[in-house]
């Protein structure tokens, strides 16, 4: 495989995610939303590095994208104040894409998947409440929260259908991305955090984080490759 | 005095909605304080239990196990209260049922979070029941009430809406998950299939007369009985049945204009529901209620005598004939 058959992989299911997800007056009030590619790269990357073909768990993949994206879209609304058209369409967006993943699951009849994901949806809110309602905080209690938030459900999935060998790197490289972008990026944060906790919560799992970089070995080394692209720039500014 | 003849009529399920109560806390039980506080919140706010009871009701019509049965009839309230929650930041509402909402009383992203938790509870106890035809129904119903949530946003204070409109807009509101309340009773209960289908149109127009009654008695009922301000639904800019009746009149208009604005004034809100009750709509809205109640009782007269099917008649009657 070459880095062209990767992006088309990638890009496909992100294609797919966004064709399940489609509702035409969302599409037309709020637009086109972002599927988060680092999510999907890791969903993925298990079925890549195992070139596994098996239309079943392509669906589940969906689904758990169609989760993220759900959870993803309701951290937009404004805690005083979601009273224009954009916010409330973002409420029900966030509700449809939700019933979207529980479809897809319905369909290929995952019940187990739909308790063990349930469950993990349910941690993942009362994670995200703590993080927005607490005054204080500090960097382990961070990085575990955000380690639940950004990383639960795929972890599910990893669990669920026996790619565990994947889980530590996934749930490190997800964790501290999303940590760089509450350091760095220039767009408004769901969570109001202190940049000293966030600096001290990236301190803490930077070493994690290149152990874990250290035993790859197992992927293909495209695979390898991407998450070194992915994950070295943002060593570098932490 | 109404509430007391609610219980009345299910005193015959007693046990079972003593059972559903205890279910719906177990099920909201959470690690972060704040989650279980705004879930019990909601729960004590009370509610009519309508779709457990729907849920219990058409599963005695087949093999009827409580415990089974209540995992569905949990998840189903469930699914209606995480609706209800985001409904509240939807339309910014600070009251419901009397009670602060939860976004009142916390803020919008407690809110959000509450309904996705309380939601996620709705599927962690139906994926309990291994039926494919269980989650599909399910799942579809929960979209189709989504999509009408969507559809009900573009038509907002939009006057141009048709009875069709209105009625479309109602059937996916309500009437679709109290019909798939006694669809999935029967099915969990593996009822026959004609017995199903029954249950399935019950439910539907006993839902359909229910949102009826629900939107004449936004416009008749006092703030205290409604436990927020009589004639919300026009102040949000949704036009209900007895309004789509006098939409047109000219002395009406003015009302809706400046209801729809959000600058309508208390005295003009007082006069406005005085115009509406007076003006014979609230009358024609009860007829085409009672054609839903008929047609839902029909479908149960054909359906094996029971307990259940008596306590279906009494429940589908007060349902249509209340006043509060």
């Amino acid at each position: 495989m070459n880095k062209h058959e990767l992006n088309s992989i990638v890009e496909k299911y992100i294609s797919d995610l966004q064709y399940a997800l489609r509702e035409s007056i969302l599409k037309r009030e709020i637009g086109h939303f972002p599927v988060d590619s680092i999510k999907a790269f890791f969903l993925l990357l298990p079925i890549v590095n195992e070139k596994i073909k098996e239309d079943k768990l392509r669906k589940i993949t969906l689904s758990v994208g169609a989760i993220h994206a759900a959870l993803d879209i309701h951290d937009r609304i404004e805690s005083a104040q979601a009273t224009s058209a954009e916010q409330q369409l973002t409420v029900l967006a966030g509700d449809h894409f939700s019933g979207i993943h529980y479809r897809i699951l319905a369909e290929i009849g995952e019940f187990g998947f739909i308790r063990g994901l349930s469950q993990t949806i349910a941690h993942i809110n009362e994670q995200k409440t703590s993080l927005h309602h607490e005054r204080r905080t500090t960097g382990p209690i961070l990085l575990e929260r955000l380690k639940v938030i950004e990383s639960g459900c795929t972890a599910t999935y990893y669990k669920t259908y026996g790619f565990d060998s994947y889980l530590d790197l996934a749930e490190t490289v997800l964790t501290f991305v999303r940590l760089d972008r509450m350091a760095n990026s220039t767009e408004q944060q769901a969570f109001a955090i202190d940049k000293t906790i966030i600096q001290q919560a990236m301190d803490l799992l930077l070493p994690k984080l290149n152990l874990e970089l250290e035993q790859m070995s197992s992927l293909d080394p495209l695979l390898q490759q991407v998450i070194h692209e992915l994950v070295n720039p943002l060593k570098s500014l932490s | 005095m109404e509430k007391l003849k609610a219980m009345a009529l299910y005193t015959d399920f007693r046990k079972e909605l003593i059972y559903i109560e205890k279910e719906l806390e177990n099920a909201v039980q959470s690690d972060s304080p704040l989650i279980q506080q705004a879930s019990i919140h909601l729960l004590r706010a009370g509610g009519k239990r309508i779709r457990p009871i729907f849920v219990f009701l058409s599963s005695k019509f087949g093999d009827y196990s409580m415990e089974t049965t209540a995992k569905v009839a949990v998840s189903l309230e469930l699914v209606h209260m995480a609706s209800l929650v985001h409904d509240d930041v939807i339309d910014d509402s600070n009251m419901r049922r009397g009670r602060k909402t939860v976004k009142a009383k916390w803020d919008n992203r407690v809110a959000m979070y509450t309904g996705d938790f309380i939601f996620s509870r709705a599927l962690t106890s139906i994926g309990e029941i291994e039926m494919t035809s269980v989650h599909q129904l399910l799942a579809d119903t929960m979209l189709e009430i989504c999509k009408g949530e969507i559809i009900q946003f573009d038509y907002q204070r939009r006057t141009d809406q048709s009875f069709r409109d209105y009625l479309r807009r109602i059937k996916r509101k309500t009437a679709l998950l109290l019909s798939s309340s006694c669809e999935l009773g029967a099915l969990i209960s593996n009822a026959d299939d004609e017995v199903v289908r029954r249950l399935r149109n019950f439910g539907y127009y006993a839902g359909m007369a229910f949102q009826i009654v629900d939107d004449i008695l936004d416009l008749t009922s006092s703030d205290k009985q409604l436990g927020k301000p009589a004639g919300s639904d026009l102040l949000n800019g949704h036009l209900t049945l007895p309004v789509l009746y006098i939409r047109n009149e000219p002395s009406f208009q003015p009302y809706l204009a400046k209801a729809f604005a959000g600058t309508l004034s208390e005295k003009e809100r007082g006069d406005m529901l005085r115009y509406i009750r007076e003006s014979g709509a609230i009358e024609k809205a009860h007829e085409v209620s009672d054609l839903y109640l008929e047609k839902a009782t029909a479908e149960i007269r054909l359906l094996p005598d029971s307990d259940a099917k008596k306590a279906f008649e009494q429940v589908a009657e007060f349902l249509a004939k209340r006043t509060f």
